[in-house]
């Protein structure tokens, strides 16, 4: 199991690398994909299905649909690929940094927190994200409603903004 | 103490309602009975030394003739005002004297308070009054420069005064001056105290104006219009001196030492800015100069702490205002004729101006301190007691006399005497506004050589 | 913009304070926080012009990063003490992050280089609305956590009068100037937090008065930088002659009301003996002085030339209301002796 985390935390980082070391959207919306995957991944193991799973559901189906839409609209025909000689040597940075600060706080969390939940049964039985989504349906009617108008306070906000076609405040290319 | 502070105040409504035509009669007379009602302060017949008290405000030996001198002003600066404000608009002139109104309200707020944190709000409140008079009635753009330094050189000296006062509240419990010198003495010995010290003096130093910090005085004094320049050089400079005189009780230990870099500059200042004096150019710049030169000279008698330094001050502060203030209204006679404070180019005012030369030779000689003008007193028991507290200091303050008397002459042969230049001949006959008004500066001063008592102060 | 919309919005904009203000939960907390950008730009944006579209976005970016920010805090409070209440912040980490959150979010400096461009981008009454209103519901949880350790806030206070001091000084445009002069005066603020927060709110609400009355002074002029101000006699001849009043209270000067909170602060610095900061605050409102001065200068005392004389436009009725201006001017100026009432309502 331990290596399984190894392989979610390590392909989690290259995923952030990608993303920062590419200049074109596209292939940082890939290395988000990938950060997201992973995430989900790390969560699972420590014992959060739920949470990993409204993420994979709602950030990976939803947002990052529009966002690869967004992106899609203003790409450039000739995108930097990560052959491209700047975007190797920021990939290099990036890693080499990674690698470094690993090295220097290597010593502090590799015991406490590498740990996957189902190395440590006795914990594992209390999914404590379950029960907390229950209380928040049950008790938190309040809040529910404040999040449902916030929601559409943000559909009135994006209309405003973008009502309007070519005249609108916030427009295409 | 209301006596004089609601009519000062009601003095307001008076200005807006009056009609036009009548508007600087009527306010004259109204702050001429102030400046009247306001002689009953000079009996002083308490004990304590504090007399008219209220929860605020009190009059002592030291704060009335301030207060005297603040209230016989305001009429005197309405009377100057009258002739280079006519052209404005009606409502400007009503504002103009309102504002001279307020600063009135400030100062006698401030000399009569006994609460040290309120005569330092009033103190920081004259600043506003005096910085819309330079700076809206100044006649030259150098004036808002002049405001600025004006408003920047006192509140940096006075902000941390503001902390130091504050720390002395937090460490003795009361400000009040009633109280302040009973209360047990501070035990000052590190070096934050003495930077203490420093914050609590060099606000009024700035004030003063001590020599090294008094750029800003020459800068307003020539950019003010008359009655700016008269206020300024008669009560708002002895704001510093009377609010040094009220502190020195307070740091007693520390000022023994500290104080000698101070009045070595005072002395200094003495010399250069009176052979400043003499080669300047430029009448309100020459008499703006010979009131740092005064002052520093104050300053010195207030730093050495004997009861004639303080006495000397006082009477000095006194008399420098009335002269100066005198002097600044005879160059402003000048200036509204030529239209320049340039002295060469109005020479030879006797032929034109004869009585006028009388009054310039009477403020002259008042301003080099001849006897027995109360002028001369001042000076007198400062070089005394200066001398007393060093023999060398007499170098400074003896040759800071003969330069006194050089310029004094040189402003009035400058002035008054030699042939007349042709782009004058034409001039305008002084009025007797203008002599009423010398008068009533050299009146009492005059009047003051018979009862000299009046101004001792404390040592009464 | 459409008038339902814009009822909405501001309704919104109450409704996100409201919120903050009543929440004891961070959740909520931050929810308000959020209702409150949220609402707000669309009003940024309503001018369509780049300039606001940029400011709009700006200001977007940067309170999402504060929110995000404060949301990522409050779940590290949760996580380490087990507490979502405000009230209950025990550990230092998640206190200092959530003040530097707010900090961004009111815009402290060194975290205060959006303000002066968002607010340069808005038209007068959204700026007043950022200047005043958006500032309630951060102060409002700034009150509340009461950091363990003053260092924060100090060095955030500092800078702050500082860089609000010096960076309105090259300024010629007022909403630019106006807003250095609240970073500066946030920093008064910031600086006292730690150690009387009655005094913060008294700063707070002399400011918000100040605040409004300068805004309203400019709107009635439809002033947005210095030379306009030059002509603003031949409009409103009384209002010009208030004006310096004003601006030298917004500089703090006695007697006027911007001294009262200074001179409370300075008080309160000296009882915790450090007078040395003290000095130091206050010689930094220096700076922020000579530009309300310089203000001053080109509104009233300096008179523009104006070859119009018969037909200045104040002789002409006009239709703007006046009563709130009125109000506020003479609140922003003379105040001072209502000090103790205003300490006795504030203080706890």
């Amino acid at each position: 199991m331990t290596f399984i985390m190894y392989l979610l935390l390590f392909l989690l980082i290259l995923g952030l690398v990608a993303v920062a070391s590419n200049p074109s959207p596209y292939f940082a919306a890939l290395g988000l994909v990938l950060v997201a995957g992973m995430g989900c991944g790390v969560l699972v193991s420590h014992g959060g299905p739920f949470l990993s799973l409204i993420l994979f559901l709602i950030y990976l189906g939803g947002m990052l649909v529009v966002f690869a839409y967004s992106a899609a609209l203003a790409a450039e025909p000739y995108p930097e690929t990560w052959g491209s000689r700047p975007v190797i040597m920021s990939v290099m940075i990036y890693v080499l940094g990674v690698l470094l600060v690993g090295g220097i706080f290597w010593g502090g969390w590799y015991e406490s927190s590498w740990m996957s939940v189902d190395e440590l049964m006795e914990f594992s039985i209390l999914r404590g994200d379950m029960a907390g989504v229950a209380m928040m349906y049950s008790s938190g009617g309040l809040m529910l409603i404040i999040s449902a108008w916030v929601l559409l306070l943000t559909l009135f906000v994006v209309l405003e903004l973008t009502r309007g076609l070519n005249r609108g405040a916030l427009r295409a290319v | 103490m209301l006596k004089i502070l609601l009519p000062t105040l009601m003095l307001v409504p008076t200005i807006w309602v009056t009609p036009a035509k009548w508007l600087w009669p009527t306010t004259l007379a109204h702050s001429f009975l102030i400046a009247l009602t306001s002689f009953s302060w000079l009996k002083n017949f308490s004990e304590t030394g504090w007399m008219s008290l209220n929860k605020y405000m009190a009059t002592d030996a030291l704060s009335t003739p301030l207060l005297v001198l603040t209230c016989w002003l305001l009429p005197l600066m309405i009377l100057a005002s009258q002739n280079h404000t006519s052209a404005e608009p009606i409502n400007r002139q009503r504002m103009y004297i309102t504002l001279l109104t307020s600063l009135q309200f400030f100062l006698i707020l401030a000399f009569s308070a006994t609460e040290i944190i309120m005569f330092y709000v009033m103190f920081e409140a004259t600043l506003i009054p005096t910085l819309i008079i330079i700076t809206r009635w100044g006649n030259q753009t150098e004036r808002l420069n002049a405001g600025t330094y004006f408003l920047f050189y006192t509140l940096a000296g006075s902000l941390p005064l503001l902390v130091a006062l504050l720390l002395l509240q937090n460490n003795t419990g009361t400000l009040s001056l009633l109280t302040i010198q009973f209360s047990d003495p501070i035990l000052l010995s590190t070096y934050a105290d003495k930077i203490w010290w420093a914050g609590c003096l060099i606000a009024f130093l700035v004030k003063m104006p001590l020599y090294g910090v008094h750029l800003w005085l020459p800068k307003a004094h020539v950019e003010a219009p008359i009655a700016g320049s008269m206020i300024l050089a008669a009560v708002l400079l002895k704001l510093g001196g009377y609010g040094m005189l009220r502190m020195m009780t307070v740091l007693e230990p520390l000022t023994k030492e500290l104080s000698y870099p101070f009045i070595i500059l005072a002395l200094w200042g003495i010399i250069m800015t009176g052979s400043i004096c003499l080669r300047q150019t430029d009448l309100k710049s020459l008499i703006a100069y010979s009131s740092v030169s005064h002052m520093g000279l104050v300053a010195g008698g207030i730093l050495i702490q004997t009861p004639w330094g303080f006495t000397g001050a006082l009477i000095l502060m006194i008399a420098h205002g009335l002269t100066s203030s005198a002097l600044f209204c005879l160059a402003n006679t000048n200036y509204e004729r030529t239209h320049s404070r340039t002295m060469i180019l109005a020479r030879g005012m006797q032929m034109v101006l004869p009585l006028m030369t009388t009054w310039w030779f009477i403020a002259s000689l008042a301003n080099l301190a001849l006897p027995p003008l109360p002028n001369l007193m001042g000076e007198l028991m400062i070089i005394t007691s200066l001398f007393n507290w060093s023999w060398w200091t007499i170098a400074l303050t003896g040759t800071g006399t003969l330069i006194t008397a050089g310029y004094s002459l040189y402003m009035f042969l400058m002035t008054q005497r030699g042939p007349i230049p042709l782009h004058i001949t034409a001039i305008e006959p002084s009025h007797s506004r203008e002599h009423l008004l010398i008068f009533l500066h050299l009146l009492p001063l005059l009047l003051l050589i018979l009862k000299p008592e009046l101004i001792w102060g404390w040592t009464f | 913009m459409n008038p339902l919309i814009l009822t909405i919005l501001l309704f919104a904009l109450g409704l996100g304070t409201t919120i903050t203000f009543m929440s004891s939960h961070w959740l909520f907390a931050w929810m308000g926080l959020e209702i409150n950008t949220l609402a707000i730009i669309p009003l940024m944006t309503q001018h369509h012009h780049p300039r606001s579209t940029e400011a709009g976005t700006k200001y977007f970016l940067a309170q999402a990063t504060a929110a995000a920010m404060l949301l990522f805090a409050s779940v590290t409070n949760a996580w380490l003490t087990g507490q979502w209440d405000i009230l209950q912040m025990s550990h230092p980490l998640p206190t200092t992050m959530i003040t530097l959150a707010l900090a961004l979010k009111i815009g402290l400096a060194p975290l205060h280089s959006w303000l002066p461009e968002v607010l340069q981008g808005l038209d007068l009454t959204t700026g007043l609305i950022l200047s005043t209103w958006q500032k309630l519901a951060p102060f409002a949880l700034l009150l509340q956590i009461n950091p363990t350790n003053p260092t924060v806030l100090i060095m955030l206070g500092i800078t702050s009068t500082l860089v609000g001091g010096w960076g309105g000084l090259n300024q010629t445009q007022l909403r630019k100037i106006l807003a250095y002069s609240s970073i500066a005066h946030l920093g008064w603020m910031a600086l006292i937090l730690p150690f009387y927060p009655s005094l913060t709110l008294l700063a707070l609400l002399t400011y918000l008065i100040m605040t409004l009355s300068t805004f309203l002074v400019f709107k009635l002029n439809k002033a947005t930088n210095i030379n306009t101000l030059a002509i603003s006699w031949s409009k409103t001849p009384i209002i010009t002659t208030l004006t310096p009043l004003l601006l030298l209270s917004l500089g703090g000067l006695p007697p006027l009301t911007g001294f009262m909170p200074k001179w409370f602060i300075l008080q309160e610095l000296t009882k915790q003996n450090l007078p040395l900061l003290a000095t130091f605050t206050a010689l930094t409102a220096l700076l922020s002085l000579y530009f309300y001065l310089r203000l001053s200068y080109s509104m009233t005392l300096t008179m523009f030339p104006n070859n119009l004389m018969g037909t200045t436009p104040w002789r002409f009725f006009t239709q703007s209301t006046s009563l709130p201006l009125a109000l506020s001017i003479s609140m922003a100026i003379a105040l001072l002796p209502l000090a103790p009432a205003m300490m006795a309502l504030l203080t706890p």
